[in-house]
């Protein structure tokens, strides 16, 4: 499928096979065991999982020293880290919730998969905060729990504000996820013949059925969900940039970050969905359920929010320029103008 | 006797000789609070150095840490280079006392061993040396400042804090003149919130920048009374030193004929501090006499209040500095013995920063309550200020009309750094007069 025809609406898979026929490929990972291609993925993924893990445990034993902050810097790779995984998660709710609500019938082949990657980037996000603290072990106070100190959590402060915005959009994409995961399972529990796999899915099935009346239950829970989900793709990533934005640092102080970081977001967020997306459907032979007109379509969302984001980008340089004789901040931006531009560069290549 | 002295003729570079300001002849070198003190005008600690004038340096073409060649009297020794403006040109400054091999953990082979140049053949210069040949050796050395050494000419950095009014100041004819002439600028800041209301007493600070003469003895005293650990030489290149003050140094001018200001900066104790409200677990917060509290054992280490400081006066333990050096200083049983009781020692992961001495308050609320009379803000004297030798800082109950800090907050040359940011600090400095005037004349 080397050139896509843009003047028909193409149908979300070629052919129009059954709906049995789906769940043959769609299960088969599931059902059979894995192939070479997977355990070559599997091991890269396992690989940069134990660095990781190498690298929490040497940052838990010997402190945030090795983060390579210092005091003028005292926010450096765990928050970036935390706003880009935080920004990853956007996409998964934005395919699953706000294209859903739009009837855009192609995210169907990646809704469930960008939502399980949403759920996954969300809680890698919250390991970051959690090693950048200082007192990993006494970030429980950051949860407004009563206790015998009398001491209540400042809800002023937007690190706050981030807790509830991060903890509630883990809670609804995972309900989501769940929800929308439901008949899958009772499919996955239909097809099994092992005891065990059996049980375990018909736990999780709750007792689905596939009857007429599931799935006017299932549609509407589905889009009061999808509902709910809709404004915390705008809120999350808002909140998020307030850390930034409510601060009093000259540059970081700038109504432009709230837009900002939720295009970025979903600017991020679509290119990881994507990142993962093209190796999982070699790896699994799913070419032709995530079709290239899908990944085609997920460019065009991608191109826009990068404008976006290069849009912003603009401006904060052109805010520099600007401002740069009269309230003379600019010195401390000196050294960014660079950082900016490729920013710019790498956008435009994106 | 006079006669005797060499005086340089045609010298080519004139060496020059002289003892640390803070080690001394190298007796103190095993002391990591002097060592780690930032030289009053380069800000460079735990290194000696060769201190050349920039037209040396464009001579030569060497930049900060360049490594050169020192040839006197058939003696030679290899320095980094610190260009320091106003340094005379022609004039290598070299401090001694560093890069002892014998002495204790912390000193040992600290900075570059001097001494060979002393020239004993000369009963009185033998700190002068004429006819020093230098050279480019081409290797490099890391220097570590706790302040960058702004370029002069650089058209974006100079005269930065004269033009964000950090450093205020003017000429005694133009005080002469008019005595409010500072405040003709100030404008009146707005808030949505009713302010802060200290009906009894207000801890207040005033410091005096026409006595400051940036000797950094307010640091060491502080350092002692507050259990501030040293850190190190490695640390101190990344920017983490947890001294509580600091003393910032400005140039203005040019690099031939520098102006330099000197200004401690310490917690300011704003009374809408913006760290105060961006802690999410509430450990720093406002006490009713006006200090800027912190709850180390709150403090879960977000380092948001130091974001959002604008003096950048909080320091964090991004280590357990107390046993961050495996082989010296805090592993030794007497080190422990050098803590103040009286103040708690931090561990790692926490944020820490200047308490007004807090512990000094609470004896003098103590000794009020003994006595039955009310607290009298004269009779607390944080550390910096006993350790002043010029008397530069004032502190006290701003409320209580006598004292002497109330005069100098409502003092005609008051100003605060950073004003327009309305975080109303309660650190006063007292615009610095030069007088310049008789110097024309």
């Amino acid at each position: 499928m080397s050139t896509i025809d843009y003047t028909r609406e193409l149908p979300v898979i070629e052919d129009k096979p059954s709906l049995r026929q789906i769940d043959d490929v769609i299960a088969r990972p599931l059902e059979s065991k894995p192939d070479k291609k997977y355990y070559i993925a599997l091991s890269i993924t396992v690989t940069m999982l134990m660095i990781g893990a190498v690298g929490l445990g040497l940052s838990f034993y010997y402190g945030t020293g090795l983060w390579g902050n210092n005091n003028p810097v005292g926010w450096g790779f765990p928050i970036v880290n935390f706003v880009f995984w935080v920004g990853i998660g956007h996409a998964g709710t934005l395919i699953s919730a706000i294209l859903f609500l739009f009837r855009q019938k192609w995210r169907t082949g990646i809704a469930r998969f960008a939502e399980g990657m949403t759920i996954f980037a969300v809680m890698t996000a919250g390991i970051f905060p959690l090693i950048h603290v200082g007192r990993p072990w006494l970030a429980g106070y950051l949860i407004p729990y009563p206790n015998q100190h009398n001491i209540w959590v400042n809800f002023s402060s937007p690190l706050l504000w981030d807790v509830f915005a991060v903890t509630t959009y883990l809670v609804v994409s995972f309900i989501f996820w769940y929800v929308g995961l439901i008949p899958d399972f009772a499919t996955l529990r239909d097809r099994t013949s092992n005891k065990i796999k059996k049980v375990i899915y018909s736990v999780f099935s709750l007792g689905w059925r596939h009857s007429n009346r599931h799935w006017q239950h299932y549609e509407m829970v589905y889009l009061i969900l999808a509902g709910f989900a809709t404004p915390l793709v705008l809120s999350v990533h808002t909140i998020v940039s307030f850390d930034f934005a409510v601060s009093i640092i000259p540059g970081w102080h700038t109504t432009i970050f709230p837009p900002y970081f939720v295009a970025g977001a979903v600017f991020s967020g679509f290119a990881m969905v994507q990142n993962v997306l093209i190796f999982i459907r070699k790896i699994f032979n799913f070419e032709h359920i995530i079709t290239v007109d899908t990944l085609d379509k997920m460019n065009k969302i991608i191109l826009l929010t990068g404008s976006m984001v290069g849009y912003a980008y603009a401006m904060e340089f052109f805010y520099r320029m600007v401002f740069r004789c009269s309230t003379r901040t600019i010195c401390v931006y000196k050294q960014s103008v660079w950082t900016l531009c490729m920013g710019l560069l790498d956008n435009g290549f994106m | 006797m006079l006669a005797d002295i060499k005086v340089p003729q045609n010298s080519e570079t004139t060496v020059h000789l002289q003892n640390n300001y803070f080690i001394g002849d190298g007796k103190y070198a095993n002391n990591g609070w002097l060592q780690e003190l930032p030289h009053p005008v380069t800000k460079v600690a735990w290194d000696n150095y060769a201190a050349i004038s920039p037209a040396i340096a464009k001579k030569y073409s060497v930049e900060n840490n360049d490594m050169i060649k020192i040839e006197v009297n058939g003696e030679e020794i290899e320095l980094p280079v610190m260009i320091q403006p106003g340094t005379a040109e022609n004039m290598i400054a070299v401090e001694l006392g560093y890069g002892r091999k014998v002495c204790g953990d912390v000193g040992k082979g600290v900075g570059f061993y001097a001494n060979d140049l002393l020239d004993y053949s000369n009963e009185f210069a033998n700190y002068i040396l004429n006819d020093a040949v230098i050279s480019k050796t081409g290797k490099t050395y890391s220097l570590v400042s706790t302040q960058e050494h702004h370029a002069l000419d650089d058209a974006f950095t100079k005269d930065f804090h004269l033009l964000r009014g950090i450093i205020q100041g003017g000429t005694l004819s133009e005080y002469k003149e008019d005595p409010q002439f500072l405040k003709h600028h100030k404008h009146s800041l707005l808030n949505i919130t009713a302010p802060l209301e200290f009906d009894g007493v207000k801890w207040a600070m005033s410091i005096d920048l026409n006595k400051c003469t940036g000797c950094t003895a307010c640091i060491t005293s502080c350092n002692v009374e507050n259990n501030v650990p040293v850190v190190g030489k490695d640390q101190v290149g990344v920017g983490r030193e947890m001294q509580w003050m600091r003393i910032d140094r400005y140039y203005s001018g040019t690099p031939e004929e520098p102006v330099v200001s000197q200004q401690p900066m310490l917690c300011q104790h704003c009374d809408n501090a913006p760290c105060e409200n961006v802690c999410p677990v509430n450990a720093t917060n406002h006490s009713e006499d006006g200090l800027n509290q912190m709850a180390y054992n709150r403090c879960v280490g977000t380092r948001y209040c130091a974001n959002n400081c604008p003096y950048k006066v909080r320091r964090f333990n991004f280590y357990n500095f107390r046993d961050h050096f495996a082989d010296a200083y805090y592993e030794n049983d007497v080190a422990a013995l050098v803590n103040n009781p009286e103040v708690t020692v931090r561990s790692r992961g926490v944020m820490e920063k200047c308490t007004f001495c807090v512990q000094k308050i609470m004896d003098e609320r103590e000794d009020a309550i003994r006595e039955g009379r009310n607290i009298v803000g004269d009779n607390v004297k944080p550390a910096c200020q006993t350790a002043c030798p010029a008397d530069a800082i004032v502190f006290g109950d701003v409320n209580d009309q006598n004292s002497k800090i109330h005069t100098y907050t409502n003092h005609e040359l008051g100003y605060h750094v950073l004003e327009e940011l309305n975080v109303r600090p309660n650190v006063t400095y007292i615009a610095k007069l030069r007088n310049t005037h008789s110097e024309e004349v």
